[in-house]
């Protein structure tokens, strides 16, 4: 059911959606509004009882998507490709809009509505109200064939004079990664790296370095743009990947953008079973080895006050960052507390030590990437970013930290693989180190 | 007009009781011309009926009318007296009354007189709830409001609202006269509100923030001073946000002087007949805060009718953002131009640098209108039903941090976005309803333009 209504959707815009979803849970009354905005910037509201609908909702209707007058409909049919109308009115208006605008799929819509109310048995008293702004009112003016019409004509020769954009964006050539870069005091070196190609620049932020990295080991090349604003992504996480062609790349489609887009024998394929370890690791890094770090980052005084707050929050004056760091530490404190009851230091350093231990055993003395690859994989991007992460933190003399602050750090540099592997990866992968890490 | 022609004996009844009244005022009127300059002083002001409002805020008022020397003094400074009472709007009622002193050992005394004030105060909370429509924005309000609340014609009002532009706002303001005085106003408001733009915008603002203002009334003109500190944060973008909107995301502070100064002598402000307008806003951002500019508004309108009906009324609106800090201004403190109220034939905010389908606002803009308001034909006794004949320009440009003053000026009048058109406006008692029929005769290719009827309801137009 809820499927078809999708795709009612997925031709006009997501209002529709959030209103599908109130009426389906109950069926007591519930009065609900919809608002469609399409391109043509008309508002749709409908006001309907969920009770009605749901009788509606099992009346199917088949229409012809000629959009103007016949329409049969069953009520017990399940044909797919047409769409479950669940309100039914008269839409007079709107039909005649749609036609004018040529959005066949709203006009579908709303005739199929009109004809279940005509042959329906059910008896449903649903109302729509059109409200009209601008183009619409003038196809309600001159007819159907508003297009045609001399008037309409007249009119869309206006503006007479059209002068150039005054705002244009330069169009990217490459895909661009929206990330935590260290940048906010330096406006100028920003400036710098926009210019080279690919920027020899790093992050102190787990998931933009795991980023870059991965995307630098398939040969794919990108521009990075600093951000601080986790707000801006459409994920609301940073980083993100704005295509070329206008297209957002979150975590969540990265795995396959990578895939699409990745060079040629960019990396060894992994087997099933390197791939079954690959993953376990990976989530023994971000459990585990993650705690330790954002302790680190956000628990440890000295680094907090120096590194983590300059880093996340540096980029706004005093009064305001100190409000967003309280709120974002309080933020991962819940976060934190979701995972165990409390936020134990021993534990959490225990856990990560052991889990960079099996990582050391698992890399070995001699290999350069995991599995003993030549190439890297998408666990060498993740066990990469957090050791580069770890090992680049400022080192803080603090003599009241007694070098609590440093202990991750210390913990990875007892491994001189781990410690050799990471540095490896900077230097050929992050080259042209005259990075600011 | 009467139903009825009065008879002739009513209008003679009539013309001899306001005879005898004018006679009466007249002998009143000359007595006291008789007396007016023999010396009298006010012995003492006897108050009643004040049960809430403070002694010392009375006290404070009514204080000038002890220097009164002489009748005529003691009766123009006890009238000016009562008139600045009346003025803070927290009484229903006040009467006075001057009469020789009771006391049977002042009786020989005939140069001391009494004043007595009646007053009646008026209800102190007000509690509203309704619904609102105005400048492209419904929403639905609850109010409380009380008057008087330390007994020195203090306001205090708090309200909520939830609506189409403003997703949701609170505020709170506490305002209070500065020495007794009803034209000097010191208010202390708070408030926040989610405002939602993601109609020409993509994106949501929350909004939230303080202010102290100071307003007052000078020969020149009304006079607002505030400081005001505002921390706003743009969020939200909607999933077709172009990326323009989705950088401008973010947390920032404003802490900024502001000055408002507006003259108006227009008859009144939704549709006004006659008078000439002026406003000048100026703001200067930077002390602390995220954000550092110079805001500059400037708004003046020339109103003029005949007595057919015809009212011309021309605007030109200007306004300009000047980065202190170097760096590019924040989409919060831009301007935004375009639609039924400002330039018609052009959707709601639709003017200046876009990008997609969203506007990114400008830096300076220059806005011009002429409108010309006619008698409609069988509607000519109607003075609120107007027919509507206007042309309307604007320009809305981003400057760059160090631009040149001469590019921005040349930027602006390169490429004004113009329109023309006719329609019907109404005046309704709260709002002014206009219904035109726009057509754009040059507007820059990323214009979003409205070709053909426009409705527009609100209170500020240009």
């Amino acid at each position: 059911m809820s499927e078809h209504e999708e795709k009612v959707i997925s031709t006009t815009s997501e209002p529709i959606v959030e209103t599908v979803e109130e009426t389906l849970p109950d069926g007591s009354i519930v009065r609900k509004t919809k608002t469609t905005r399409l391109v043509t910037k008309r508002v749709l509201s409908t006001t309907t009882s969920p009770k009605e609908i749901l009788e509606t909702n099992t009346t199917k209707i088949v229409s012809s998507s000629s959009a103007s007058s016949t329409a049969v409909h069953d009520s017990v049919s399940h044909d797919h490709h047409h769409h479950n109308i669940k309100a039914s009115s008269e839409a007079t208006e709107v039909t005649a809009d749609a036609k004018t605008e040529k959005v066949v799929e709203k006009a579908e819509v709303s005739e199929e509505k009109s004809e279940s109310s005509a042959g329906s048995t059910t008896t449903t008293t649903t109302t729509t109200t059109t409200t009209t702004t601008n183009r619409s009112i003038k196809s309600v003016l001159f007819g159907e064939e508003a297009n045609n019409h001399p008037l309409y004509k007249f009119l869309a020769r206006f503006p007479l004079k059209q002068w150039p954009a005054p705002h244009t964006r330069p169009c990217p050539v490459k895909p661009v990664l929206y990330a935590f870069v260290p940048g906010w005091k330096i406006g100028k070196q920003q400036d710098e790296d926009a210019k080279t190609s690919q920027p020899a620049i790093g992050s102190f932020d787990v998931e933009s370095l795991k980023w870059m990295a991965y995307l630098k080991f398939n040969g794919i090349e990108f521009d990075i743009k600093p951000a601080f604003e986790p707000n801006m992504s459409p994920s609301g996480k940073l980083p993100f990947l704005a295509l070329p062609n206008g297209s957002l790349i979150t975590a969540d489609g990265f795995e396959s953008f990578i895939q699409e887009n990745k060079a040629e024998d960019a990396t060894d394929e992994l087997d099933f079973d390197e791939a079954t370890e690959a993953a376990a690791f990976i989530t023994l890094a971000e459990s585990k080895i993650h705690s330790a770090l954002l302790y680190t980052m956000w628990f440890e005084v000295a680094h907090f006050q120096t590194t983590t707050r300059q880093h996340y929050f540096g980029h706004h004056k005093s009064l305001l960052a100190m409000i967003l760091v309280y709120l974002e530490k309080s933020r991962i404190v819940n976060s934190m507390l979701l995972k165990s009851p409390q936020i134990d230091r021993e534990q959490i350093f225990e856990e990560a030590v052991s889990a960079i231990d099996a990582l050391a055993v698992m890399l070995g003395d001699k290999n350069e990437y995991f599995f003993g690859k030549d190439k890297p994989s998408s666990l060498d991007a993740v066990v990469f970013a957090y050791l580069h992460v770890i090992l680049t933190i400022p080192r803080i003399r603090n003599i009241e930290d007694a070098g609590r602050s440093g202990e991750l750090a210390r913990i990875v540099k007892k491994h001189e693989n781990l410690f050799r592997y990471s540095q490896n990866i900077w230097n050929k992968w992050f080259s042209a180190s005259n990075s600011a890490e | 007009m009467a139903a009825q022609q009065p008879t002739q004996e009513e209008m003679a009844a009539h013309r001899k009781q306001q005879q005898e009244f004018e006679d009466a005022v007249h002998k009143i009127q000359s007595l006291v011309d008789n007396v007016r300059h023999d010396p009298m002083k006010l012995r003492k002001i006897t108050l009643h009926g004040a049960v809430k409002t403070r002694e010392s805020f009375l006290h404070r008022i009514l204080q000038p009318a002890f220097q009164a020397r002489s009748l005529h003094e003691v009766i123009g400074l006890s009238r000016q007296a009562v008139r600045r009472l009346e003025r803070f709007g927290i009484l229903d009622d006040i009467k006075i009354q001057l009469d020789s002193p009771s006391d049977p050992w002042l009786q020989g005394h005939k140069d001391l007189v009494d004043l007595g004030i009646w007053i009646k105060e008026g209800s102190r909370i007000q509690i509203k709830t309704g619904t609102e429509a105005g400048n492209a924005e419904a929403s639905m309000y609850g109010a409380m409001t009380v008057k008087n609340i330390f007994g020195g014609a203090e306001t205090l009002s708090t309200g909520m609202a939830f609506g189409t532009r403003t997703s949701s706002a609170f505020q709170f303001s506490l305002a209070t006269p500065l020495l007794a005085d009803p034209d000097k106003t010191l208010s202390f408001n708070l408030f926040s509100q989610a405002r939602n733009n993601t109609q020409w915008s993509s994106y949501e603002e929350e909004l939230k923030g303080g202010s102290l203002k100071y307003s007052t009334l000078s020969p020149l003109g009304y006079h607002e001073f505030a400081y005001e500190g505002h921390w706003r944060e743009i969020c939200r973008p909607s999933e077709k946000a172009s990326l323009s909107i989705r950088e401008q995301c973010g947390h920032s502070l404003k802490s900024a002087l502001t000055h408002m100064w507006t003259h108006d002598t227009r008859d009144e402000s939704l549709m006004p007949s006659t008078g000439h307008f002026v406003s000048l806003v100026q703001e200067y951002a930077g002390l602390g805060g995220d954000v550092e500019h110079l805001r500059q508004e400037i708004e003046a309108q020339v109103v003029r009718s005949n007595d057919k009906g015809y009212i011309l009324s021309a605007t030109v609106k200007s306004g300009f953002l000047h980065s202190l800090n170097g760096k590019p201004s924040k989409i919060s403190d831009r301007f935004f131009l375009g639609g039924p109220m400002s330039v018609r034939g052009f959707k709601s905010n639709g003017l200046g640098p876009r990008e997609g389908d969203d506007s990114l606002g400008g830096d300076a803009y220059v806005l011009a209108g002429v409108s010309l308001l006619t008698p409609v034909p069988g509607f000519a006794k109607r003075d609120s039903f107007k027919g509507h004949i206007f042309a309307n320009a604007g320009s809305l440009i981003s400057v760059k941090p160090g631009q040149s003053a001469k590019t921005t000026v040349d930027n602006l009048v390169k490429a004004p976005s113009v329109s023309v058109g006719v329609g019907m406006v109404y005046r309704h008692p709260q709002v002014r309803i206009e219904f035109n029929f726009g057509l754009p005769l040059m507007a820059t290719k990323t214009d979003a333009i409205s070709r053909g009827w426009q409705l527009g309801i609100g209170i500020n137009f240009l």
